[in-house]
């Protein structure tokens, strides 16, 4: 029985090695380990629980302790064992505490108790001694000894520092012993026989139980490693550091265990594989961390994506012991990758093919705009020409009705070539062959000004301006874009009030945002969208002349500069036309 | 007093603005002459003939079959200058794009760019710039 406990060691010795994977993990374990040493503290300050808890193991292995077949002599050297302890323990107590309490490990045990209590421990296990020995209460004796093993064990305590506990007890109680039995030899030579038998027994009681619950606590660690290890998809391979393999996880079906464990790892692979994987070995043990690749296999045209991983296992010296090879099978993740990038590719494409048909018809639009209205020009001007010639020189000369067909004709005509003017003019935005440069807004402001002198001085406007910046664009849109804007401003006033325009600027880092705002009429919320589309005009011609482009060319301005274009107003408080620049076009 | 020059001469295939502008500078009664060429060839052809002297203001349209104004102009730099020296040209085009405006302005013996169709104004500005009296 005992030499089965002792084939058990090694593997407690192997779990403290696979605890010491890395340096850094020791550290962390050690700190685990000192957590559960406390958990068992606090669990043997509940005596009466833990007592519960190990009956039933203790039934299980019950039977294994037999219980030595002591004589009438032996019963009353036990008597006298028990009296003498009985008599020196207070004695030794007092000797021995102050030395126990100054141990690092049982030190901090002991002082979980109160002295209350480690009293009424010391008495219960005194009296479940007495009734052994003179009741003959040997199962439930028994019973507390293996109860005393499970906790050790349970405590994480070593059989060692608890034989040093023992130990401790014993070096004191034997002077007083020698002292008691100085007189007779023969009396001392029966004691020591007494004692013996008794001391073997219960010590081999502790060490059963030890031992025992030991290996069911490491056999139950063991466990479930190894159902992760076994159950994961993941094909797990520990190998030594010549990558030669120790064991793995899961076999393929053209394989034995036989046909894998001591082969090569690299045996199993070839040519650009094989040499991957080298290098993969190669790293880890030169960097001493772990090493992330991605394989693939081509069997029969069927491709497989691997993600694998190779970790250090590092030894008590911090030497790399041993290695272990993680591998997943990825292909799906990899195919479904490989169609979301096979599908954005064709996306891709397609969203070219439209923009490129998009601007195509784009620009057949916009060559169609500027030919219509270019080629319209012409016999428009015509009519006008000849309908002013007649009206020069028929006027009056025919009757009423004559002359006021005319006067519609030569009005409409006027209009049609302002329209065609504008839509011309609208077109021809971004066409021009000139390269964006440096544009002085405050130069640019100047000459808006300048042309336009004739209407503000009409109007009694005022146009205060912030200093604007120098941007990168193109002159003669920007003109014209800050010339629609603020003859808006102009236009779009009540009769009779004087309009004030300020031109604002604010750096808003990557562009600037310009306002141009005025104390004009105002435009209801509703409006704001129709405010840019083409011809879309919010007033009557008779109040407020106009083709309704103005706003339409100012955006198209904008945008081809990079920005965009807003308004915030408010019917009958005014409005401001906000813009952005990128700084870098 | 009035300036009277002695010939004009319209380029331009538009018959309609041949006829208007051709009523607009008579009835202002400022040339003795104004001929009329449907075209660049043709309008090169009128200026070969020698003997006669050459309009001292051409209208000169862009857009026109066969020679256009910019290919006629780039014939007539090779005349020689003394049959060039007492003509003025001006364009005189449909189009208001500022890109043949800016075209015209390099070219040395272009006189003035003006938009369609020709009214007083213009014609009393051309003849105050070139021909003071």
């Amino acid at each position: 029985m005992k030499k089965k406990s002792i084939i058990r060691k090694p593997v407690k010795k192997g779990n403290k090695k696979s605890i010491s994977i890395k340096a850094r993990r020791k550290v962390a374990a050690k700190a685990k380990l000192s957590n559960s040493r406390k958990k068992a503290v606090n669990s043997a300050a509940k005596p009466v629980k833990n007592g519960v808890q190990t009956k039933s193991q203790l039934e299980t292995s019950n039977g294994i302790l037999e219980i030595p077949d002591f004589t009438k002599r032996d019963i009353e050297t036990l008597k006298k064992y028990f009296q003498l302890n009985k008599k020196y323990q207070k004695k030794i107590n007092d000797e021995l505490m102050p030395e126990l309490m100054g141990d690092s490990l049982w030190g901090p045990i002991l002082k979980q108790q109160t002295e209350k209590q480690r009293k009424m421990q010391q008495e219960h296990s005194l009296e479940i001694q007495r009734a052994a020995i003179y009741e003959g209460k040997w199962k439930k004796y028994t019973e507390d000894l293996m109860t005393q093993g499970v906790m050790y064990a349970r405590m994480n305590i070593s059989y060692k520092d608890w034989y040093k506990l023992i130990k401790i007890y014993k070096d004191h109680l034997i002077p007083h012993l020698k002292k008691d039995f100085a007189g007779s030899t023969e009396e001392a030579i029966t004691f020591i026989d007494g004692l013996t038998k008794f001391v073997d027994y219960a010590m081999y009681g502790i060490a059963e139980a030890y031992f025992t619950e030991k290996n069911n606590i490491i056999k139950a660690k063991e466990e479930r490693f190894r159902a992760i290890f076994e159950n994961s998809t993941d094909h797990i391979l520990l190998v030594d550091k010549n990558a030669n393999i120790i064991t793995l996880n899961r076999l393929t079906p053209d394989y034995k265990e036989e046909d894998i464990v001591g082969k090569s790892l690299f045996s199993f692979q070839h040519g650009t594989n094989e040499e991957l994987l080298k290098k993969a070995v190669n790293t880890v043990l030169t960097t001493k961390s772990p090493y992330v690749f991605e394989s693939s296999y081509t069997i029969n045209g069927i491709t497989q994506y691997f993600s694998s991983s190779i970790s250090p296992i590092f030894g008590a010296d911090e030497e790399i012991n041993n290695l272990v090879f993680i591998s997943r099978d990825i292909s799906e993740q990899k195919r479904a990758e490989m169609k979301i990038k096979e599908m954005n590719a064709t996306l891709e494409k397609k969203v070219n093919e439209r923009t490129i048909e998009l601007k195509n018809s784009n620009n057949e639009l916009e060559q169609f705009a500027y030919v219509a209205s270019h080629d319209l020009q012409e016999p428009l001007r015509t009519i006008s020409n000849f309908a002013g010639l007649f009206e020069r020189q028929y006027k009056g000369k025919l009757d009423d009705k004559a002359d006021e067909y005319l006067s519609f004709i030569s009005s409409s005509t006027t209009r049609m070539q302002i329209l065609i003017k504008d839509l011309l003019e609208y077109s021809r935005i971004g066409k021009n062959d000139k390269d964006m440069a440096e544009v002085n807004c405050n130069q640019l402001i100047k000459e808006v000004l300048n042309d336009m002198s004739e209407s503000i001085n009409e109007n009694k406007a005022k146009v205060h301006s912030d200093a604007l910046p120098v941007i990168k664009g193109y002159a003669v849109e920007m003109k014209s874009l800050f010339q629609n804007l603020i003859s808006n401003a102009i236009k779009f006033q009540t009769p009779g009030a004087h309009p004030v325009i300020k031109i604002k600027v604010k750096d808003k880092g990557k562009e600037w945002l310009l306002g141009v705002e005025d104390n004009g009429i105002g435009i209801d919320k509703k409006y704001y969208d129709k405010l840019f589309i083409i011809f879309q005009r919010l007033h009557n011609k008779a109040e407020y002349p106009g083709t309704g482009i103005g706003l339409v060319q100012c955006k198209k301005i904008i945008e081809l500069h990079g920005g965009k274009i807003w308004v915030d107003s408010e019917q009958g408080k005014g409005s401001t036309f906000y813009f952005t620049m990128p700084k870098t076009n | 007093m009035k300036t009277k020059l002695n010939c004009i001469l319209l380029i331009d295939d538009n018959h309609a603005d041949n006829c208007y502008h051709k009523i607009i500078i008579d009835e202002m009664n400022i040339a003795e002459r104004i001929e009329v060429a449907l075209d660049g060839e043709e309008a090169l052809k009128l200026l070969s003939h020698k003997g006669e002297a050459p309009p001292e203001l051409i209208f000169l349209d862009i857009n026109m079959p066969k020679v256009n104004g910019w290919e006629f102009l780039k014939v007539y730099h090779e005349l020689p200058e003394k049959q060039k020296a007492k003509t003025i040209i001006v364009m005189l085009s449909t189009s208001d794009n500022p890109k043949d405006l800016e075209r015209s302005k390099q070219i040395k013996e272009v006189g003035g760019y003006k938009v369609k169709p020709l009214n007083e104004k213009m014609l009393d500005e051309i003849l105050k710039q070139h021909f003071p009296a």
